[in-house]
């Protein structure tokens, strides 16, 4: 009895509020025009940095020609040192996320299943997130030292705080009338968690989770610029003091493209784990 | 209204955890159980605090990231204001300029800091860059979601009306995207805010409270570096205060 009505119950317990369901559509990137017209100002800004080069408007130690950074972005890469970089930039970015993530979602559960507890540590807990992570840089410098558990702690701080505050919010997601119609239909407990409390916080604790990721990865940048031996902020850090704008040309791009590609793939993930919140 | 909301919000068991705490480290200090450089006592941090607040440079250092960050938002939410409104009105210019502005946006905020000190030098002018720029992409993105959000019936009341372009960004578009303008504003504050401390971090020349917290960890005194933190905490919270503030009159 209670399974026949669960599939019902599923869909409904999910969306609190809008239910449209569109799918991103793929004409977007292929239309022509759209491409041509998005490609005129980047275009325009190498055209204009070419010629001020040119002109010699800047040293050229400042401002490298458009084609130098090109050619060391090729010597970059041919030679292994960007993706040796970026490989373990990313390896940072999953043990830190991992860690935080955890903890987010466990004080998440915590105090969003229990006002007392919330009530208990709740404040105390967001109060300390007041502090921008960069701020946490100096303390955990001292605590823990420059090597590999800085980076680590930096990054489960800087990701904790937005699964924690959604994971939180999700526990009360569900409106009580689902829970209502849970009793009607006397789910068990686990029924109840996997038809009603789970899809109802699954959309928001999947974008809390891209938030953390963002965050982790900003915050990665910065720990590796100020205290590292390798990984894609060192990497650039070294090539400015070594005074190469050519290569902090390139980095400055892979780390972009790298934020870019992370983003859209855990947003490409959030709408298939919870496809009646798309376009949220 | 604000001062229920307030008077709800206080809850004697919030204070049970950090007395708790207090309690802890006071112990774990007296009992020397940790390395007194990493855990310095209660009242070491209690006796630099009042030196602190009584000397100039910690009001300075206040002062200055304040000055900082109202200059840098307020140079990076006008441009971000501009641009929003122009990508968010024209669809041609959204055509042309989104596509920048979304890849710019993708690159890590202080990924910039290299570039910026290279072509600004070490000084202010690096780190109000780097601000401004904190401040500008939430305030164009927000800006220009509010903008093309405009429901068509109130543009047809423009076109009745016979309102020319400017007239319907004044009269019609602003005031309908008030409300996702105000949200960009806010979050281009609270950016900005944390940009302020990034830069002053990593560009520490002059003062600020991001280069006291960096040169307070070259001297290894962690009580000036928790009285920052404890600083920063305090501001945050004003900060979420005032934008708080903000959405209820709103």
């Amino acid at each position: 009895m209670a399974t026949r009505f669960a599939s019902f119950v599923k869909p409904i317990a999910a969306q609190p509020g809008v239910c449209s369901v569109k799918r991103p559509s793929l004409r977007w990137w292929i239309d022509p025009r759209t491409i041509a017209l998005g490609l005129l100002l980047p275009v325009t800004i190498v055209v204009a940095w070419s010629i001020a080069v040119r002109l010699e408007i800047m040293r050229p130690q400042i401002l490298p020609s458009p084609l130098t950074v090109l050619a060391t972005a090729r010597d970059l890469f041919v030679g292994g040192e960007l993706l040796a970089a970026l490989g373990i930039s990313l390896g940072r970015v999953v043990v830190g996320l991992a860690i935080g993530s955890l903890l987010g979602i466990l004080v998440g559960i915590a105090t969003g299943r229990s006002r007392t507890i919330d009530a208990y540590f709740g404040p105390t807990i967001r109060g300390i997130c007041q502090i921008p992570t960069i701020a946490w840089l100096p303390f955990f410098m001292i605590v823990f030292g420059i090597g590999e558990g800085l980076k680590l702690a930096l990054i489960a701080k800087a990701s904790f705080l937005p699964l924690f505050v959604n994971t939180s919010a999700a526990m009360r997601a569900a409106p009580e009338r689902f829970h209502e119609v849970a009793d009607v239909l006397e789910l068990d407990r686990w029924q109840r968690l996997r038809l009603v409390v789970l899809p109802a916080a699954l959309p928001l604790v999947a974008s809390g989770f891209r938030m953390g990721l963002s965050n982790a990865w900003h915050v990665l940048v910065v720990v590796e610029m100020v205290a590292a031996a390798a990984g894609v902020g060192h990497l650039m850090a070294w090539s400015r003091t070594l005074f190469q704008l050519d290569a902090v040309f390139v980095t400055i791009v892979v780390i972009g493209i790298t934020g870019w590609a992370m983003d859209a793939t855990m947003r490409l993930i959030e709408s298939r784990l919870s496809p009646w919140t798309a376009n949220a | 209204m604000t001062q229920n909301v307030l008077r709800t919000r206080v809850d004697h068991r919030a204070f049970v955890v950090p007395v708790v705490l207090l309690v802890l480290w006071a112990i774990a200090s007296s009992l020397r159980l940790v390395d007194p450089h990493l855990l310095v006592p209660p009242a070491t941090v209690a006796a630099t605090l009042v030196q602190m607040l009584g000397g100039a440079d910690y009001w300075s250092a206040v002062g200055s990231s304040l000055a900082r960050v109202c200059g840098g938002f307020v140079l990076g939410g006008a441009a971000g204001l501009v641009v929003g409104v122009v990508l968010g009105v024209s669809r041609i210019a959204e055509r042309i300029g989104a596509p920048t502005l979304h890849g710019a946006r993708s690159v890590a905020l202080f990924a910039w800091i290299p570039l910026l000190t290279a072509w600004f030098g070490d000084g202010e002018v690096a780190k109000v860059a780097l601000i401004a720029l904190a401040a500008f992409f939430p305030v164009a993105l927000n800006t220009e979601r509010g903008c093309r959000q405009v429901s068509n019936a109130l543009l047809e009341v423009g076109r009745v009306l016979e309102f020319d372009r400017w007239t319907t960004v004044r009269r019609i578009i602003l005031p309908a995207a008030s409300r996702s303008i105000v949200t960009g504003l806010q979050l281009g504050l609270t950016t900005a805010w944390i940009g302020t401390i990034g830069a002053e971090y990593l560009v520490d020349q002059g003062t600020g409270i991001g280069i006291a917290l960096s040169s307070a960890r070259i001297d290894n005194r962690m009580d000036i570096i928790l009285i920052y933190m404890l600083t920063l905490a305090l501001m945050g919270l004003a900060l979420n205060l005032i934008v708080r503030r903000n959405v209820v009159d709103d």
